[in-house]
């Protein structure tokens, strides 16, 4: 799975889940300060998440590391390399 | 002349706090007795009266509270939500008059006899119970016809400006369909500050708005855009507010 499609799927959530504009969405943004989420809104994120990619997060210790978006994009790629099965996955 | 007031401030508060507590000594004991659920209804009620009273009364040398409310007048039991410059608004959301349990930050539950009291009334702890937990408890106090009274910004700003709020109470009125009120209280920064001492006496706003329904509420996607919709909706109305109450201090 490309580094774009990665990006736009793992946007999308955002967009749809907490009415963030596309425009503020770039990798640098802190998720718990700039885009302002607090830990129950990260649990909306990782349920969104699996939903989108067709894959389990929860037992993933890298979830916990997770600062900026950049780190989303990253650990999807990471993912998708590991599982390339879930490019089929997603809706 | 600031060090007096203060100084009178907290002297006739205390000197009400011992005689209300002690009228109302022998109804609280009796209400002890009662199931809990009523139980904590109940001495929600004695804490209600005692805000109202404070503020209303008590307070009215110090400084003038006006209170408006602009809802549409329903009064669905819900959350309501309210903004936190300072301490004494754990006192101003007595205003509307709503028996409502308090989401406190955990060491106010620990202050000898009041905290105690508040813990016994079912006021929520925020910072020490599990989300389930505090869920079935707030489900409790809806049954019972009552409100949340929240705080979402977690600790007193101290200014004009709101912090960022936290999603947990609108998560809990997304899960129980309950409407959201919003409660904005305006003019109250450094009354008193964190050392809790007052730097000024000013007249201050209080303001009832929404509600925002229960269908409302549900349409939002998750709480994180609840919380958004609730902190621009209070964010304009507290800009209206303290520009009045700028403009009537200039007169």
């Amino acid at each position: 799975m490309d580094h774009e499609t990665i990006v736009k799927t793992v946007n999308s959530i955002f967009i749809e889940r907490f009415e963030l504009d596309e425009s503020e969405l770039t990798p640098e943004k802190t998720i718990m300060g700039d885009l302002q989420l607090d830990s129950l809104d990260l649990v909306d994120m990782i349920v969104g998440l699996q939903q989108k990619f067709g894959i389990m997060l929860r037992d993933n210790p890298e979830v916990r590391s997770v600062r900026t978006l950049g780190d989303v994009y990253a650990l999807f790629e990471k993912l998708a390399k590991e599982h390339p099965e879930i490019e089929a996955n997603i809706r | 002349m600031l060090f007096l007031r203060n100084l009178a401030f907290y002297s006739v508060t205390a000197l009400w706090w011992v005689v209300y507590w002690l009228a109302v000594a022998i109804p609280v004991l009796a209400v002890m007795l009662l199931p809990g659920p009523r139980r904590r209804h109940w001495l929600r009620r004695f804490l209600l009266y005692f805000g109202l009273a404070t503020v209303r009364f008590v307070w009215r040398p110090f400084f003038r509270v006006r209170f408006e409310d602009r809802t549409d007048g329903s009064r669905a039991p819900g959350v309501l939500v309210t903004d936190h410059r300072s301490a004494i608004d754990a006192f101003l959301v007595a205003l509307p008059g709503l028996n409502g349990a308090q989401t406190v930050n955990g060491w106010p539950l620990k202050v000898p006899i009041i905290g105690r009291f508040a813990l016994a009334a079912g006021y929520l702890d925020v910072t020490g119970w599990d989300f389930d937990f505090f869920l079935a408890r707030a489900k409790e106090i809806f049954a019972a016809g009552d409100w949340i009274v929240a705080f979402p910004e977690g600790t007193r700003s101290e200014s004009r400006t709101m912090n960022p709020f936290h999603s947990g109470i609108f998560r809990v009125a997304q899960e129980l369909h309950v409407p959201v009120y919003m409660l904005c209280i305006a003019g109250n920064e450094f009354m008193p500050d964190r050392k809790f001492r007052f730097r000024e006496f000013r007249d201050l706003s209080v303001r009832l708005v929404g509600p925002l329904t229960e269908e409302e509420v549900s349409q939002c996607a998750t709480a994180y855009v609840l919380k958004n919709k609730v902190f621009r909706i209070m964010s304009g109305e507290l800009a209206s507010m303290d520009a009045e109450l700028d403009h009537e201090k200039n007169i």
